[in-house]
């Protein structure tokens, strides 16, 4: 082993020119370099190709929907006339909604008061009234205009028990009680008379629109 | 320079592989835009193909319920009252008296509106307008009952929008005759 590692090699000029030799490599440089070259071209080629192709089909889908278009065009201006004159219509149609938008009709109200009163009682004044109020809504959107309705009974009442028998009824009648509406029934009473024993009282009925969210408006155009 | 020439003659595919691509590229580059403006073109036209359609399936009908609709508002204009027609209106109202055997002691057309019925109001009103009418009643309770009654169900569109029922207080009234103040409004032409 020793006399194996004393040994020198012999030294000698190297007279072989490297660019006339012949390429040896596994896989030759031209080979890799025509490999790339062809790949790059064939990816740049496809990427333009698809984009073209897109543009093609793009072109395509836009003429035939123009098309479409141009032949609904008319139908679609006449049903868009129809539809502003329907909905101008519509508008009488909502505004006589609006006009009669009431918790009750008077007569069905006084009807209803009437029915519900107990013997014993006495009515010499049935009023009802409106106002309008400004409510915020749960939200806190802007504040509506709304309205309020205040019913008064004044009378005279033989017995304080008729009259909570009334108050009760009132509480109960399902006519008194409007969807949208908080209901709150107060009664007050004068001195009674010690001779007949008949009470004057006031009863009053106020219906507060409930407060709520603001209902959505409208819808596309 | 003769150097690279003489590599590039080398590789003649290779040469030929660059150009095309550098062609490719550039095109590419310069077309770039083509695209994402059709496709935007494309997506404006689609939403509008959309409502077309979706207004093709929802004018269904529409002109006959457009008709249809005419005719009742047709009906509703036909039922206005006047503002400026005061005795054809005021007679209207005292006509109860013969069908119902009622007395009416005063009909006067109120100059203010009602509030809950102009620009506003909760119930604000634009083609039409309200008149308010208040009108006091002397009778039973069943002929006060029955006259706010025919006010409701009257051609004339109408309703009581407050009122008061009281005990007659008049000189030689009978007993059990009872008084009412009516407001009454009634929808009318715009002025």
């Amino acid at each position: 082993m020793s006399r194996q590692r004393d040994i020198q090699p012999y030294w000698r000029p190297d007279f072989k020119i490297q660019s006339t030799l012949p390429d040896i490599k596994i896989v030759r440089t031209d080979f890799t370099i025509n490999a790339i070259a062809i790949a790059l071209m064939l990816i740049a080629i496809f990427t333009l190709l698809q984009s073209e192709y897109r543009a093609y089909t793009l072109h395509r889908s836009i003429a035939n929907m123009e098309q479409n278009i141009e032949d609904t065009e008319e139908n679609n201006d006449q049903s868009l006339k129809e539809s502003e004159r329907f909905r101008q219509s519509a508008q009488s149609v909502v505004e006589l909604q609006n006009f009669f938008r009431a918790p009750f009709t008077a007569h069905e109200l006084l009807a209803e008061l009437t029915q519900l009163k107990p013997t014993g009682l006495i009515f010499s004044r049935v009023m009802l009234s409106d106002e309008i109020i400004k409510q915020k809504g749960t939200d806190q959107t802007e504040a509506q205009a709304q309205m309020s309705y205040e019913i008064n009974i004044t009378g005279d009442a033989r017995g304080l028990k008729v009259l909570t028998e009334f108050k009760a009824a009132l509480q109960a009648s399902p006519s008194l009680k409007p969807d949208g509406f908080e209901v709150f029934v107060d009664e007050s009473m004068q001195q009674r008379n010690a001779k007949t024993g008949i009470t004057p009282f006031r009863i009053s009925i106020s219906l507060t629109p409930a407060a709520s969210t603001s209902p959505s408006k409208g819808g596309e155009e | 320079m003769n150097v690279i020439i003489d590599k590039l003659r080398d590789y003649p595919i290779a040469v030929v592989g660059a150009l095309v691509f550098i062609v490719c590229v550039a095109v590419v580059f310069v077309r770039g835009d083509v695209v994402p403006e059709l496709s935007v073109q494309e997506t404006e036209l689609i939403a509008r193909l959309r409502t077309i359609n979706d207004n093709v399936i929802d004018s269904k009908d529409l002109e006959q319920d457009a008709e249809s609709l005419l005719s009742y508002v047709a009906s509703i204009d036909e039922r206005l009252f006047n503002r400026n027609e005061r005795s054809i209106n005021t007679a209207f109202f005292y006509s109860y008296e013969d069908k119902l055997d009622i007395i009416i002691s005063n009909v006067s057309q109120l100059t203010d509106e009602d509030p809950a019925l102009i620009k506003g109001g909760p119930n604000e009103l634009s083609l039409h307008s309200g008149i308010v009418y208040e009108i006091r009643v002397d009778g039973t309770f069943q002929e006060i009952l029955e006259f706010m009654y025919e006010i409701q169900q009257a051609d004339a569109l109408m309703r009581i929008a407050n009122f008061e029922v009281y005990a007659s207080t008049a000189v030689g009234a009978a007993p059990g005759t009872l008084s009412a103040k009516l407001h009454v409004v009634v929808l009318a032409e715009k002025n």
